[in-house]
């Protein structure tokens, strides 16, 4: 859960301390600038042990029992004596699911943008079902899947790939379609031919795209996991959730949710960094920067 | 040769060839437009939007001519039916004494746009070879495009990127793209018009440099000052339906630089050129 808090503020923080360095004149002093941002990012972090420290007096001096809501202190106790067995073995299991069925959405997605980008007959007959297919809740039909796929992984992996593709999908087919036309029309005068097209201009152009269609995936493929896991299971993070809360094990609730959270957080940063390297002439990868 | 007002479009066709003989060129040209007429199906419930008719138009292999005329009046239309990459409804388009189409498929055109639609991911030298990379990627002429590079004066920028890039610096690397190839012909359609004006002069100073003489050009452009400094032969053309009103031979003499526009010779063409604009203009509706 720190991951995620400090992660995520120090992400606005530093936004903020660009543009405030945007404005300070060129001659200011570098030790202050520098001052400035050590205490942007430190902010954030100072706030969350803050909001730690009061939840922890709260628990201790109210005498709230753990069940309801154990402290911090409590909620890592849990997590070490939890480690490895059985929460590190659950946390295989929920990245495979997670993983799994993160490729196969990408891939989904991806040709299914491919087919969208190059047949209007394919985008008028895909879109409809596509977006329908967001409308229905997971939850609701996840139990389908266990019916026509049995309790093992699968089911899991095709839960999470139903909620991936679609993310992938519309942000593709817009980085695909959204190649200037008068470039198409420059490629054409030199009789160049579909593919070329293709490799050399549109894929380039739609990677930063692509790249946050899969940033937003890959959060929802934990959530995809999870949800898998809850109609079904005898392992796994979303299945220590349910099982510790039926057995009022509270802190151990706690300590896979903040296992998940962490999960979550990671696969992102790393797709992330991934994405700078790979477009670094995208003006997104200059402005949301959320693993500083 | 003096301009030839209103000119009918078959009396525009035997002072053209005098012409050619004059320059002692091979007697075919390198473009030849006859009767051409490009209807968009856009508004086809009253038959169409009429985009160019009856036009007729013959050019030299060595001859850089000025499309002008005000917005409307079919330039970019008439560039893209050379160009092959739109067919005439009615007319025949010859390059070279083929059709545009077999001219396209054998890399004739290099094309230059207004947006020079640089590839972000690609350094300057990468962007310019993109174009001959396309066409034959074990062939491209390294070397060839290296002095272009230099002859546009970006030599040192061969590595940067668009977005380090001016506007101007962009373009040159657009018109180096066009030439990497050595295309038989270069159409440019309003190539200079998104930069601003001391740029722009400096930019046709560099496009008549590396033109050198020894390829057709078909350059559209708005701006008569531009056309006269540029070109052999000024195209003014009218709108609805688009059409050549008049074709102005420009005899001042090459190589031409920055003085060539304070001479009296310029401001007297540039005067006549003017002139037929208006006319162009008055046209309307006609």
């Amino acid at each position: 859960m720190g991951e995620l808090r400090s992660g995520d503020t120090s992400g606005t923080a530093s936004v903020r301390g660009e543009s405030a360095a945007a404005f300070t004149p060129a001659h200011a002093d570098a030790k202050m600038r520098w001052l400035r941002r050590v205490w942007n990012a430190f902010l954030p972090i100072l706030a969350f042990a803050v909001l730690i420290a009061l939840w922890q007096l709260w628990v201790v001096w109210a005498g709230v029992p753990a069940f309801l809501l154990p402290a911090p202190t409590v909620i890592v106790r849990a997590l070490i004596d939890g480690w490895p067995d059985p929460l590190a073995y659950d946390t295989w299991v929920t990245l495979q699911e997670t993983l799994g069925g993160f490729a196969l959405g990408c891939v989904l997605g991806f040709l299914l943008a491919i087919g969208i980008t190059y047949s209007r007959f394919l985008e008028r007959v895909l879109y409809p079902p596509i977006v329908a297919s967001q409308a229905v809740p997971k939850l609701a039909i996840a139990p389908l899947f266990v019916i026509w796929l049995g309790f093992g992984i699968l089911p899991k992996i095709i839960i999470t790939m139903t909620l991936v593709f679609f993310p992938i999908v519309v942000t593709t087919a817009q980085g695909l379609m959204s190649v200037d036309a008068n470039l198409i029309e420059l490629l054409r005068s030199v009789n160049a031919r579909p593919w070329q097209v293709f490799w050399k201009v549109r894929l380039p152009h739609a990677l930063p795209a692509i790249i946050s269609g899969m940033k937003i995936g890959i959060t929802l493929a934990v959530i995809g996991a999870v949800v898998g896991e809850w109609v079904g299971a005898g392992a796994g993070l979303g299945y220590r959730v349910l099982f510790a809360q039926s057995q009022l094990q509270t802190p151990v609730t706690y300590a896979a949710i903040l296992i998940l959270i962490t999960l979550g957080v990671g696969l992102f940063a790393l797709l992330d960094a991934a994405g700078r390297l790979a477009a670094p002439w995208s003006d997104a990868a200059d402005r949301i920067n959320v693993t500083m | 040769m003096a301009s030839r007002p209103n000119a009918r479009a078959a009396e525009r066709v035997s002072p053209q060839r005098e012409d050619d003989a004059r320059r002692s060129e091979p007697s075919s040209p390198a473009v030849s437009l006859r009767g051409v007429r490009v209807v968009y199906r856009r508004g086809a419930k009253q038959g169409g939007l009429v985009a160019l008719d009856d036009t007729n138009l013959q050019i030299g292999r060595y001859e850089f001519v000025s499309l002008l005329g005000p917005s409307g009046c079919g330039k970019t239309t008439l560039l893209k039916v050379i160009g092959g990459l739109i067919g005439p409804t009615e007319g025949t388009v010859e390059i070279f004494g083929g059709s545009p189409e077999e001219a396209l498929r054998n890399r004739m055109f290099g094309f230059v746009f207004q947006e020079p639609n640089l590839l972000p991911w690609r350094n300057a030298m990468s962007n310019a070879e993109l174009l001959a990379e396309v066409i034959d990627r074990k062939s491209v002429d390294r070397a060839r495009i290296a002095a272009l590079l230099k002859a546009v004066g970006l030599e040192a920028f061969g590595e940067s990127f668009p977005r380090q890039l001016s506007g101007g610096m962009r373009q040159r690397v657009g018109i180096v793209r066009a030439l990497a190839f050595d295309p038989k012909i270069l159409l440019m359609d309003e190539p200079f018009a998104a930069v601003d004006a001391l740029t722009r002069d400096t930019l046709a100073e560099v496009l008549l440099e590396v033109w050198g003489g020894i390829r057709p050009v078909i350059f559209v452009t708005h701006s008569i000052e531009e056309a006269v400094f540029l070109s052999d032969r000024v195209v003014v053309m009218t709108t609805r339906p688009g059409r050549v009103l008049e074709e102005i031979p420009i005899d001042l003499p090459r190589p031409r630089t920055r003085d060539t526009r304070d001479t009296a010779e310029f401001t007297e063409i540039r005067r006549r050129v003017r002139q037929a604009v208006d006319r162009a203009q008055g046209n309307r509706g006609s």
